[in-house]
Order: C-alpha cells, then sequence, then structure tokens
C-alpha cells in the first residue's frame, strides 16, 4: 500500500536524534532517513515506514550514546569535568562540607538498618543452607507456630521422605560441671544424630554424636564447644573423655565443636536426645531438603500426611505444618517484615538528606545561571553542564557513603558486640559488612547522586539563553525557584513524618524503662538459684533450701541486707489468673491477670516500699498458716477502683494447676518498682514460705568493712549445697539496665533517628534560605533604598523562607495521622489508640517551626541589616 | 597492513561506494547492499559503517547541497580514499590466495 506524499517522518524520533547526536552530524544522518523513509512511503503504508523510522532511530540512538560514554572516558573530558567538579566543591567547603555530613548521616541510618537485618538473617554457616530448614506444627486459627510431640516427630522419622536427614533437638539448659571447675549453667541442647547429620559440622577434635550415643542404654556422651575446651581443659587433648556431670547425669566428652557452631543459637554443650524420643516430648525439627525437593513441595506432602499419622491430638482441620528456611523460623518471619518496615522509614532521612543536598545545589546552580548559560551556548551543549554537576554530586555521595558505612559497621559492631556479651548473639550472625550492604550504599549512593545533583543540573541548564546572558546574576530567591521550595516542602513534609513517627515510637519505648531511683540499687548484689528437680525432689526439700538460706544470711554478721524474690524490683515476671472472692466467671478463661511476685519477709523493707494499710508478710506466714498476699496502690486502683483490699479474699491459678486462696492483709506504696508504658503495673505479692518456687533470685547488700556480697553468697550457697551453681551474678543496677536495654536501645536508635531528621531539615533550610537571601543582596538592597524599612525586610525574608515550610508541614502532619497507627500497630506493637497522641502532634509541628524560624532567623537578621549604598554599589 | 581489521560488513561498504562511484550516500548504499545481498539491510547499520570507516580514513565524506527528497536537509556523499583503496585490494590478495589454499573444494 502506497502512501501519501505528504507523510512526515516521526517527529519525537526525530527529537530523540538531535539530542543525541552532535549537532554537526545530525543534519546529514536525519537528510538520510528522511530520504529513506520517503521511499518507503512509496512502497509501503505510512505506519510501517514510521515503525522503519523509529527502528533505525534506536539503532542509531543506542549507538551514538554509546560512542559519547566512551568519549567521555577516552577523550579526557572525564578527568577535566572531575578537576573541575573538584575545584568547585574546594571553593565552597561549607557546602562541600554540609552536602557530605548531611548525606553521611542520612545514609548511616539505612545502611546501619540494613546491615542488623543481613547480620540476623545471615544464612547459616552450613553447606547449601538454603535446604535447612525448621519443621513446625502450625495453629491454623491462630497462625502461630509450635514444635511437635515425639510421636510425631517419629512417624515423620520413619517415612522421611523429601529430606535427605531429619533430626530433632530440645533446649535443655543445665549447670554442667567437670574436672577442675565449678558449677556453671551454660546454654545446652539435646540433639539426636540426625541434627549434626543435617547440619554437616565437623568437630575440631574428636567425633560426633552417632547413632549408637542414642541408643537406649549408651553410655552418655556430649559435645563442648572450643571456646568451653580453652576455658574448663585448656585445649588439652585429654578433653576427650573427660566427664562432665549436667544434673542428675555424667557425660564423657568425645568432641570439640568448631568456636563458631552454636546451634541453635548460642550453644555450646550438646548431649543426646536418646531413642526412642517420649511421645509427648515437645521437639523442634530440623531437616536437609533432599536435592531437588523445594520447601512448598515437602510442605504440602507433610500437611497431606498429617492425617495418616494417627496422633490422636492432632485435628488437621485445626493443624497444619509449616516448612521455613532454618534462620527465617528462628527469628519469626514477622521479624523479617518488621525489621524491612522500619528500614523502609529509616529510609525516609535519605530521602530527605537527599532533598536537603539537593536544594543545596540547586540552590547555587541558580546563580550560576549567567555561567551556564555562557557553556550552552560556546557549544557545549546540556550535558557538558550537567556532566560536571553530576560528578560534583557524585564526589559528595560517595564520601556521604564512606560515612554511612563507616558509620553503619559502628553501630552493627557496637550491637554485635552488646548482644555477644549477653550471650545472646545467634551464631549464624555475620557482623563483617556483607556485600549487600555495600550493594545497598552504593545504590543509595547513585539514588543521591540523582536526586541531588543530576536533578538540579538539568533544572538549571533550562534556561533561555538570551535571557540568561542578558541578565546578570541577580541571584534568586527561594520562592522564585519552584523546584526550590518543592524541594524544602518535601524535605520538612517527610521531617515531620519521621519526627511523629519516631516520637510516638520513643514514648512507647520509654515507656518501659524503670524509673530510676525509685528503689534502692546500690551496692545490691543478685543472683539466680535454680533447684533441680533431680535434686530437690519435692516441696520438703525445697523449703529447707531456702530457709536455711535465709537463717544462714540473717546470721552472718557481714551481711546488711538480703531477700528472695521471684523477680527483683525493676525486673519483669509471670502473671498469674486472679478471682476477687464474690466475683464470678463463667469460664477460668475469663479470670483476670495480675502480675504475681512471690517474695521473702524482708523484701519490702529492703527496697524501701512502704507498706501504707495494713501490714507486710512475718514469718509467722509459713507454710501451714492460711494464705496472706500483699498488694500494692496500682492493684487496688485497677482491681477495686481505689476501695481498701484488707480482708479480701484473692484465689490465685497459676497454669493448670487448681486455685490458691490468699488473704490480703496488706497495701503497698511501690512507685516506680515496675512499670510499663509508663503506667505503674498492677501486682500481688505472696510469701515465698507458701508457695514451693524452685526457681529465685537473691538480693544482698553487706555492711561496710565486711566482705563483698558475692563472698559471703557463695560461702553461704556452699555450705548448704556445694553442687549448687550461682546463676545470672549481676548488680541490681546492671539488672534494672538489662531489663531497660530494650526500651534505651529503641529509644535511642528512634530518638536520634528523629533528631537527626529534625536537624536535617534544619540545617537544609538555614543553607537554603542563607544562599537565596545572599544572592538577593541586590534586590534587598533596592527595597531598602525605596524605603523598607528593616522590619519589613525582616519579614519579607521570613515569610519566604518560611511559606515552603507552612506548606511542608500541613502535608506532613496530615500523612503522619493517616500513617502512625500502621506504623504504630504493625511495627511497634503499640496500642493504635495512642497513634494520634494529641501531645507528639502538637509538640512536633512547635518543634520543626522553631527549628525553621532559627534556620531562617539569621540570614533574615542579616538581610535587614542590608546597607543599600554597599549593596547597588556592589552591583 | 594498517591498524585497522576490515571487517565482513564493512568491505561490502567500500565495494558499494566504489561502485556507486559519485552517488554513495546512506539511502543508495543501503539499496545496493540490500539488492546484492538479497536481505534487509537496516539504514542505520550502513550509516554507522560510513561513518566508521571515514574515522578509519577509508572513506571520504562530502557535504552535498539541500535537496528536497532529504527534507531539505544537506546530503553526505562518501568517496573511497586512496588509502582505502589499498587496503581493499590487500583484502582481495588476501582472500584470493586464502581461497587458492582451498581449490575446488568447496564448489
Amino acid at each position: 500500500m502506497r502512501t501519501s506524499p505528504d507523510a512526515r517522518p516521526p517527529r519525537r524520533a526525530e527529537q530523540l536524534l538531535e539530542r543525541i547526536v552532535e549537532r554537526a552530524e545530525v543534519d546529514t544522518l536525519l537528510a538520510d532517513l528522511d530520504e529513506g523513509f520517503t521511499r518507503r512511503c512509496r512502497v509501503d503504508s505510512s505506519v510501517r515506514a514510521r515503525r522503519w523510522y523509529w527502528r533505525q532511530t534506536l539503532i542509531l540512538a543506542v549507538a551514538f550514546a554509546g560512542i559519547r560514554i566512551r568519549n567521555v572516558f577516552t577523550s579526557g573530558a572525564l578527568l577535566l569535568d572531575t578537576r573541575r567538579a573538584v575545584r568547585s566543591l574546594r571553593r565552597s567547603p561549607g557546602l562541600t562540607l554540609a552536602a557530605v555530613g548531611t548525606l553521611g548521616l542520612g545514609m548511616s541510618a539505612p545502611s546501619a538498618a540494613f546491615g542488623i537485618i543481613s547480620a540476623m538473617f545471615s544464612p547459616l554457616p552450613v553447606e547449601e543452607p538454603d535446604r535447612v530448614v525448621a519443621v513446625d506444627l502450625l495453629d491454623r486459627e491462630s497462625g502461630r507456630t509450635f514444635a511437635a510431640s515425639g510421636s510425631i516427630y517419629s512417624a515423620w522419622q520413619a517415612r522421611p521422605d523429601g529430606f535427605e536427614a531429619l533430626g530433632a533437638y530440645d533446649d535443655h539448659d543445665q549447670a554442667v560441671s567437670g574436672p577442675g571447675f565449678s558449677p556453671v549453667r551454660v546454654p545446652s541442647v539435646r540433639v539426636t544424630p540426625g541434627v549434626l547429620e543435617v547440619l554437616r559440622v565437623e568437630p575440631v577434635l574428636g567425633r560426633t554424636l552417632t547413632e549408637s550415643d542414642a541408643a537406649p542404654g549408651a553410655p552418655r556422651t556430649a559435645l563442648i564447644r572450643e571456646d568451653l575446651w580453652d576455658d574448663w581443659f585448656d585445649r588439652r587433648p585429654d578433653a576427650l573423655g573427660a566427664e562432665i556431670t549436667m544434673g542428675p547425669d555424667v557425660f564423657t566428652v568425645v568432641g570439640i565443636m568448631p568456636a563458631s557452631f552454636g546451634f541453635p543459637e548460642a550453644h555450646q554443650v550438646w548431649t543426646t536426645l536418646r531413642s526412642p524420643i517420649d511421645d509427648y516430648a515437645q521437639v523442634d525439627v530440623i531437616g536437609r531438603l533432599a536435592d531437588g525437593r523445594s520447601i512448598e513441595a515437602v510442605e504440602t506432602r507433610l500437611i497431606g500426611s498429617l492425617g495418616a499419622l494417627g496422633d490422636s491430638t492432632i485435628d488437621p482441620a485445626h493443624t497444619s505444618v509449616e516448612v521455613e528456611e532454618f534462620v527465617v523460623a528462628q527469628q519469626g518471619r514477622r521479624t523479617l517484615t518488621l525489621l524491612w518496615g522500619l528500614n523502609l522509614l529509616v529510609g525516609l532521612l535519605v530521602v530527605i538528606a537527599a532533598a536537603n543536598v539537593s536544594a543545596l545545589f540547586l540552590a547555587r546552580g541558580l546563580t550560576r545561571t549567567s555561567e551556564t548559560a555562557l557553556r550552552m551556548s560556546t557549544g557545549g551543549g546540556r550535558w557538558a553542564v550537567i556532566r560536571p554537576l553530576g560528578i560534583e554530586a557524585f564526589i559528595v555521595s560517595a564520601l556521604g557513603a564512606g560515612i554511612g558505612v563507616f558509620g553503619a559497621q559502628a553501630i552493627v559492631g557496637w550491637m554485635g558486640a552488646t548482644l555477644e556479651a549477653r550471650g545472646t548473639l545467634p551464631y549464624w550472625a555475620d557482623l563483617e559488612p556483607s556485600p549487600g550492604l555495600l550493594a545497598f550504599a552504593l545504590t543509595l549512593m547513585l539514588g543521591a547522586t540523582v536526586v541531588a545533583g543530576v536533578i538540579p543540573a538539568i533544572r538549571t541548564t533550562r534556561v533561555d539563553l538570551a535571557d540568561a546572558l542578558k541578565r546578570d546574576s541577580r541571584g534568586t530567591s527561594i520562592d522564585r525557584a519552584p523546584l526550590l521550595s518543592t524541594l524544602v516542602g518535601v524535605e520538612v513534609a517527610l521531617a515531620c513524618v519521621l519526627l511523629v513517627t519516631s516520637t510516638v515510637a520513643v514514648r512507647g519505648a520509654l515507656g518501659t524503662i524503670q524509673k530510676a531511683g525509685a528503689f534502692p540499687t546500690e551496692g545490691v548484689l543478685t543472683a539466680e538459684l535454680f533447684l533441680e528437680p533431680f535434686a530437690y525432689e519435692d516441696t520438703a526439700a525445697r523449703r529447707a533450701f531456702w530457709s536455711g538460706l535465709k537463717e544462714r544470711l540473717d546470721g552472718d554478721p557481714g551481711v546488711a541486707a538480703h531477700t528472695l524474690a521471684s523477680a527483683m524490683p525493676g525486673d519483669g515476671t509471670s502473671d498469674a489468673w486472679i478471682a476477687i472472692e464474690g466475683t464470678s466467671w463463667d469460664r477460668a478463661e475469663d479470670w483476670p491477670r495480675s502480675q504475681r511476685r512471690v517474695v521473702e519477709t524482708g523484701f519490702f523493707d529492703m527496697f524501701d516500699m512502704e507498706i501504707s494499710a495494713g501490714r507486710a508478710f512475718t514469718d509467722a506466714d509459713g507454710p501451714d498458716s492460711p494464705g496472706v498476699a500483699v498488694v500494692n496502690d496500682a492493684w487496688v486502683d485497677e482491681q477495686l477502683g481505689g476501695a481498701s483490699p484488707l480482708g479480701l479474699v484473692v484465689h490465685v491459678r497459676e497454669r493448670d494447676a487448681e486455685p490458691v486462696s490468699y488473704e490480703i492483709v496488706g497495701q503497698v506504696r511501690d512507685d516506680g518498682v515496675s512499670v510499663d508504658d509508663g503506667e505503674r503495673v498492677a501486682a500481688l505479692f505472696l510469701p515465698v514460705a507458701q508457695r514451693d518456687p524452685e526457681r529465685l533470685r537473691i538480693a544482698v547488700t553487706s555492711r561496710p568493712g565486711a566482705p563483698e556480697p558475692l563472698e559471703t553468697l557463695t560461702a553461704a550457697i556452699s555450705s548448704i549445697d556445694p553442687a549448687l551453681p550461682l546463676d545470672r551474678v549481676m548488680t541490681l543496677e546492671a539488672l534494672v539496665r538489662r531489663e531497660n536495654d530494650g526500651g534505651r536501645v529503641m529509644g535511642l536508635l528512634f530518638g536520634s533517628l528523629g533528631l537527626a531528621a529534625l536537624l536535617l531539615a534544619i540545617v537544609g533550610l538555614h543553607g537554603v534560605v542563607a544562599f537565596s537571601t545572599s544572592q538577593r543582596r541586590h534586590a534587598i538592597g533596592v527595597m531598602r533604598a525605596l524605603g523598607a524599612t528593616e522590619t519589613t525586610v525582616l519579614a519579607d525574608v521570613l515569610g519566604r523562607g518560611l511559606r515552603p515550610v507552612g506548606i511542608g508541614l500541613a502535608v506532613g502532619l496530615a500523612v503522619s495521622w493517616s500513617l502512625t497507627p500502621v506504623v504504630s500497630r504493625e511495627l511497634l506493637a503499640e496500642a493504635e489508640a495512642r497513634a494520634h497522641d494529641p501531645l507528639v502532634f502538637g509538640l512536633v509541628p512547635l518543634l520543626l517551626l522553631s527549628g525553621a524560624v532559627l534556620a531562617v532567623v539569621r540570614p533574615a537578621l542579616s538581610a535587614s541589616r542590608v546597607d543599600p549604598v554597599a549593596a547597588l554599589k556592589a552591583e | 597492513m594498517g591498524r585497522y581489521i576490515l571487517g565482513e560488513f564493512e568491505h561490502l561498504v567500500l565495494l558499494a561506494v566504489l561502485q556507486l562511484r559519485d552517488d554513495a550516500y546512506g539511502v543508495s548504499v543501503t539499496e545496493l547492499l540490500s539488492e546484492q545481498t538479497d536481505q534487509d539491510v537496516a539504514q542505520a547499520a550502513v550509516y554507522l559503517t560510513l561513518r566508521r570507516l571515514e574515522k578509519k580514513g577509508w572513506l571520504e565524506g562530502h557535504t552535498a547541497a539541500r535537496s528536497p527528497s532529504s527534507g531539505g536537509r544537506p546530503r553526505k556523499t562518501y568517496s573511497v580514499t586512496a588509502e582505502g583503496r589499498t587496503r581493499l585490494a590487500h583484502a582481495q590478495s588476501t582472500l584470493r590466495s586464502m581461497w587458492s589454499a582451498i581449490g575446488e573444494e568447496l564448489s
């Protein structure tokens, strides 16, 4: 089909070539293409001819773009532009430092968040880690996973279809003692030999556990980690064959595992989980997928066969199976989602920083309009102007990224060291900078380069050459540059969102921090004591120990005070179900819950907790006398609306036990003893003598000149039971600090994030306003010459500077209002209701506005003092 | 023999320019090559090759007057330089000697 002779080549294709191909060449190129197009039209439809034209254009566009890039690298233009960029950056050191610092600060936080996520979710340090999976049962209703029973594991083990190896383990934390070292509690775990097959980890000395170790009646064997081998045996080879005691059993050490091994988390001793595993025991299951099998396929097979297992406790309608990569299962998929959500939030900081630098570069670029126009008019083209500006941004971003990675690594290292000191750093956590982190920083850097440099550069080159050359450099004001004021607005809006969110988070985090100074902590040493069932078989044995310890410490003249308690002040404890006599509940599950603390008689005295009504516990409140309880003010407010609790009987039900009744005999003030969300926690205290605790914490203080509390305590305990280890020994201060760590770290993290956002917004705004004001000296001079007063000029500059701030703030508040409930609920696990905290929504705009006024007022004041004669003469 | 390699397509383009004498430009070279090779040769590829051969010094470009057929734009014609002719002659003799060594094997 022939086409009309008037058909024209696609204009956009021509424009594309005009942009890419050098001016000297583009005309002859288009001459050929146009003729080719005309000839095509003679024999073909215009649609096909146009398609042909576009195809030729795209080939040429790609080829010429390649030629241009090659030319930049081979012609020395890149070197020249880089030199020019470095010179330009050195000419304005203040601006460069501000830009580098801003980007460095902006990149540190998200890079650190990325580094932490990467470390916590690093792959297991084993062969083909993606084939190592955790197999759990899943409650379909709640979506929660739970460990399989011994019988289910045995059924899976009998038909390990889809798995190359399958193993089970259970945490078995016990005190360990051996030749030459005193009893100590180390994280230990019982594993089936299958676990070591799944992990394919070799010992550094000796052997691993085999099926013969797991056989019924076989001698008990254990593996210990290299660091324990060092501590206990000075790396002597005769450690193999040495006997260690764990609980009631004696184990022979048969292998030393590498220091880098800590399965399942940060464990140091592995013993055998013997066959057959008790049907009702709960075990965690781990498997290595057979080659070529996917997680989904294996999971489907296990779900399908769940009904056929013949386990009466499993109803396939309510229970399913979940197979997940081991690390993801261990850390929790939700944690991963939360961390990425937080990272996204933290990522806003980079956007603010980049917008900040972009605004600075744009402000500077707008003052160079005539220089830009000159370069473009002398044949350089837009590219020649954009290139050096882009390189400047690249240098600044690269330096910022360097600071970012360095800062991130410092934060990740600090976090790793803290977790390691507490023994909670998972053994797979790789704290080295990963290629992923570097790639992440590189992406941030390139993004920042585009936002901070290339966009302002393109904007700068969109000038009317004639107009720009006619005008001299009179500078620009923030309101005459829409992109500049938009950037300031965006920056303020983002800062507002980040500040609101982080303030909500900080409030939540600080709420969990126990109040310092509410109870005496100085000189108080605490330790945990666990009376293992094999050694203390009945209530009488345990009571004898607790009362023996009390007598022993009472009789020690060096002890100033001591007490036993299920939890010390400031430390968390478990809840129990309670029902006040006279109230009735349809179901036992509906009983209200209350914090339950088991304490010894001296507890209230030792921590200055004043009894406000009734009495404290006495030695007369023994096991055979009627049950008594003391409640705190918060409990009275919560349960009784402030009415007197004395004489009331309360039924206390622990998990799976019959309720026990106690008469409330006292009320205690406990300001700050335990707080949650900033509120005092309602608590019910029960006497140690009337309970049967296996595990209690002891607190001791010594008199001046007497031996240290640890010495006294160790002597007292070893005189009663030399095999009982003192566990988690720490001062009360350290205990409270540890309890507060989570809140403090979160508070610090979000606090610094919010502060950084505020700081960046202030610095950015100040930079832009100061720069544009200094460029408007001439205009201000004219204003002053025409009779404007200092106040008029001040108001003018303030108004121009604060207008985009106001708009940004309004947008930011609106976004925050709709975002905070989601962030509170999904990311911070906070109550949604507190998301719209009036204090936060009042405080943040006030802070930002004060910051903005602070940022604008200095340049405004300096502008108002412009001497009209000097300003006009300078022109 | 010079620092540049003569590619197969470049070889064909040089021969087409020689053949077209004074009328060698993008469109005419493309049409001749399409005709002789019985393939749809991309004009963009021809243009880029002409440009490359000019950079190598084997072609010389001449900007001709503006013509209505090329949308009123100046057309660029090409001629083979002495260096280009030498390169072609060398390529021809190389090919001839290579072919003679093969003899009748492919026929």
